[in-house]
Formats: C-alpha cells, structure tokens, sequence
C-alpha cells in the first residue's frame, strides 16, 4: 500500500445521536505495480476498492463506497468520502477500508487469490458513538415513582460486572426530579448548582472506582494497549483512576491495588483521596 | 422520525425477571415502569396508545394460538412467524434502538410478560429461559431475535418484501443467525442463502436438504473467512450460495 493520508477520526464522537448521519473523508493513494506484484497477480487482473462500516451492537454491515482500481496504471489516487446512516449504527463503529479481487481468476496457483471478494488489503478504524456525551449518561427521573429514597440527590446506575461493555451504555446517572435543588440545577447554572455538580463528580468517581475494586472481575480484566481510545467500563475506570488517583511515577496497575488496599484499611481516607483528586470546590486553589 | 422505547434499568429487570415464578404474569403487565427510561435524543418517545396497540395485537395472536393453554410446537412456530411482522412492521424502531437490550427487557418483562411467559414457560432446568426475557443475547430474545430476522430478511425490491420470513423453520434460521458476525451481519447474504434454499429443488435420496444447507453454511463460513462478500451485488450471491451448495451436495454424496 502506498502512502495514506486520512482524515483522523477521534477516538470518541463529542455528540451522536441515530439522526445523526456520520460524515467522512478519507484520500487513499495506492501502488497498483507493488500490489499486484506482491499479491502474484498480473497488471490486468482486476481490483476494487471497498469501504464497509458496522456498529458493535446489531453488527450489521453496510457498503459505503465500491470503486473498480484501474488496470495497467502503476498508481492511484482515491478520495472517499462515505456517509453511514445514523439510524443504522450505535456503540461502536467499525470503518473498514478493503482492497481485494473483482473477479473471479482462472488459475490454480496456490497461495494467490482467485476468488472475487478475496481480500489482499484491510484496514480499520474505529470510533465511540457513544462514548463522552453520548446516548444517555444522565436521565432526570421522580425518585418517588421509581421507588428511590425519595430525599435522594441522584443515583449512579451501572450495568454490574460487564467490564467490557461501551462505558456511557452501560452506565446512567438518575437526577431525581422531586429534589427542588437539584430541578432547579438542571435548568440552569447557579454556584448552587457548581456545587452540587462538582458533588456529583465526586460521588460518580467514588462510586465506580469503588465497584471496581470490589469486584474480582475487574481486577482480572486486561488493560488495554490504547488506554485513550478504551471507552469500555473497564477502560473508563482506569481512566478515572489514572486523571485523578495516580501518584507520580505510579502505573495504573500499581494504583489500583494501591487505593484497593487504602479503601479496605479507611473507606474515608479514599473518599477523601477521590475529593483531593477531582479538586473538589476548586481544591486548595 | 425513528421512534424511542423505554429502556428497563438492568437492576429493575434482574428484578422483574426474579418475579415471575412467584407472580402471575398477568400482575406484571404494565405500559411503562418508572425504572425504565429512554434515550435523551435520537428520535421520539413512543405512545402509551402505540404501545398499547403492541400489546393488543401481539395478544391477540398470541389467544389466537392458544393462549393462556401451553402451546404446542406448531402454535410456538406460528405466533413466532406473525410476531416477526408485527414487531418489525409496528415498532418503527431504528436498528441502532433495536440493538439495546433494556428495550427488549422492556417488551419482555413489562408490556408482554404474560405472552412471553406463555411462549418460553419455564425449561426443563425449572428456570424461565433468562435469554428470552432479559435480552443478554438479542438473537435468542423472545421478541427482540424476531425484529432482527426481521431486518434481515426484508427484501426491499420485492413485490412482498415479507417474502422470506416464513420460508426457513427456526432450527434452520437460527443456524444462520448465529453465525451472527460472518453471516447474519449481511441482509443480502442471508437473503442470498434462505432465497437459494427455496430454488433449490434439486434432491438427492439419502442426502437430506437439511444436510445439504447446514454444510454449505459451513462452507461459506471458510470463504468470509479471507473474502469480502459484502461489496457483492445480490446476483453474485446468488450464484456463490447456488455454487457452495452444489459442492456441499456432491460432498455428502462421496461421504
């Protein structure tokens, strides 16, 4: 493959929602010479260029883009720009990009592809759909008719023990809607409402890094090789271990059993680690 | 504009769920539950009045299939075969809303627990079938395996665009299915595969059809292993499901 230059996709998408359709560009430059060399085909025999895309959760692939490569060229050059349809997608997005064979070859040779739709080239990439301020991280709610304590503030609902599911679909904070504080927080910002949100942020890091850390699973659950771009729940954790936990020089890993050990000896003194970490009412500032 | 379910809090579910041996069903059915929410955006919240007409209908097929007495195997296939359209004609849900399994375990445990019950009574473990009420794997959920055959099966250019539903029993179907990522993530090759075993009249004695279509999804797994059929137009499929099956037959007969 030649040289690539893409239009970077973050790793998490800011907003989406499934009337949002996804919009993207990608130019593509390929040595058809090196290709089909490489791939023991001839200068002749026929290549396209795919791009398919599917969403984590219904796993549904979709074709974007289709373009027959020209033959007895040395190199070329193609923009791709695709839209996948909103309605369609959710989780996860897989964007794949294939080079492979368009039709059948005549020949026995082994070890070279003859059969249309054989791939000689991939590559993907990925992004959170609903990941950041995706789907439903929040949902006020009547505490009263949910059959909540009805005096309650919020409440952090998880989705236990599936480490490996997409963190902001797994998770959902309840703000209960016959608190007066907190309805008239949700209209507006008020240092009232600072307050009561820099509480939430505290309760919300507590609350998850503390389930964690109860549960076995997660401790056995493997660390990802791009922690940016794991927005699973096990990715978030160590996420929020690692923006407001860690000591210098510390590994995430060592963190962990660290506050583990701190939360088992003095609950309190974790809390209060979580409440310094989050810079809770602006810290010592 | 797609249409929003509620969505059953997985703790409200795991709850519901442990309910039903001790309840009668009927005392569960409700139009909402205030454990339940939907998503912020994305579409419009759905109707008590169009969720009420959900329930009606599928009630309705379900007492035309013998409910609330145990159904027989022919009385699970067709109500299976009719709530197929219902669901996917009546939802109006986008596929990204159909993927989430809270709004499955909504359906499940809250508008039709009675119906759902009565359509997976308790298995021979003593236990409901937690995967049809719960939606932890949506093509084993009671309704939510039916929208997504559904979507799949749907033959946009089709003077019937239902035309496949009722053609593959539910063994057969969910053979395909569950091969979910190489097979049942294309609409065009399942349709290919289920319309292909239709025309496909050609009968060999001792070699069951059966047989026939289960290795030759066999075999088209070992091709999506290192081919991309998903940039292929319907006719190509066509030819390459008619072409697989005509070599898994002549493997069976040299076995």
């Amino acid at each position: 493959m030649g040289e690539l230059k893409d239009e970077l996709l973050p790793a998490a998408l800011e907003a989406w929602d499934y009337s949002t359709d996804l919009r993207t560009t990608r130019v593509v430059g390929i040595d058809l010479s090196n290709l089909r060399a490489d791939s023991g085909l001839s200068e002749n025999d026929p290549l396209r260029l795919v791009v398919r895309y599917w969403p984590s959760t219904s796993l549904i692939r979709s074709v974007a883009y289709r373009k027959d490569l020209p033959i007895e060229v040395g190199h070329t050059v193609c923009e791709i720009n695709i839209v996948a349809k909103g309605a369609d997608l959710g989780g996860t997005l897989t964007i794949e990009t294939v080079v492979e064979l368009a039709a059948d070859l005549n020949h026995n040779e082994p070890f070279i592809a003859r059969k249309r739709g054989s791939i000689l080239w991939s590559d993907q990439t990925k992004v959170h759909l609903e990941g950041g301020a995706g789907l439903l991280p929040v949902a006020p709610v009547s505490f009263s008719e949910a059959g909540l304590p009805g005096n309650a503030a919020w409440y952090v609902s998880m989705d236990g023990g599936d480490w490996e599911q997409a963190a902001m679909g797994s998770l959902l904070i309840l703000l209960n809607e016959d608190n007066s504080v907190v309805r008239k927080a949700m209209q507006g910002s008020s240092e009232e409402a600072s307050i009561l949100w820099a509480t939430l942020e505290v309760d919300i890091v507590a609350d998850l890094v503390g389930r964690a850390l109860d549960d076995e699973a997660f401790m056995d659950y493997p660390t990802s090789e791009d922690p940016d771009g794991d927005l699973t729940m096990a990715g978030l954790i160590r996420a929020l271990v690692r923006t407001y936990l860690l000591r210098p020089g510390e590994a995430v890993e060592q963190a962990v059993k660290r506050i583990g050990d701190e939360r088992r000896r003095d609950p309190s003194r974790f809390r209060v680690s979580v409440q310094s970490g989050v810079k809770f009412l602006g810290g010592n500032s | 504009m797609s249409v929003l379910y509620p969505r059953l809090l997985p703790a409200e579910t795991e709850r519901r769920f442990r309910m039903l041996p001790d309840r009668a069903p009927a005392d569960l059915v409700s139009l909402s539950s205030p454990r339940a929410v939907f998503a912020a955006t994305g579409g419009r919240r759905v109707s008590r009045d169009e969720l009420s007409d959900l329930r009606s209908t599928l009630m309705a097929e379900a007492e035309r299939c013998g409910f609330p007495a145990p159904c027989s195997t022919a009385e699970r296939i067709d109500f299976d075969r009719v709530a197929m359209r219902i669901v996917f004609s009546q939802c109006h849900m986008t596929p990204g809303e159909a993927s989430n399994r809270q709004v499955w375990a909504f359906i499940a445990l809250v508008l039709l627990p009675d119906v759902c019950v009565w359509r997976w009574p308790i298995d021979k473990d003593g236990e409901f079938p937690r995967d049809r009420f719960k939606g932890t794997d949506l093509t084993r959920h009671a309704f939510g395996r039916l929208w997504t055959r559904a979507h799949v099966l749907y033959d946009p250019l089709a003077e019937d665009p239902y035309h496949l539903f009722d053609v593959l029993g539910e063994e057969a179907m969910d053979q395909v299915m569950s091969r979910r990522s190489a097979l049942g993530a294309s609409p065009p090759l399942v349709r290919a595969i289920v319309r292909t075993h239709v025309e496909d009249t050609e009968s060999i004695p001792g070699i069951p059809a059966r047989d026939v279509f289960r290795e030759s999804l066999t075999r088209l797994l070992r091709i999506t292993a290192f081919t991309d059929l998903d940039a292929a137009e319907e006719s190509e499929l066509g030819l390459l499901v008619r072409q697989t099956r005509a070599e898994a037959r002549a493997s069976l007969v040299e076995r």
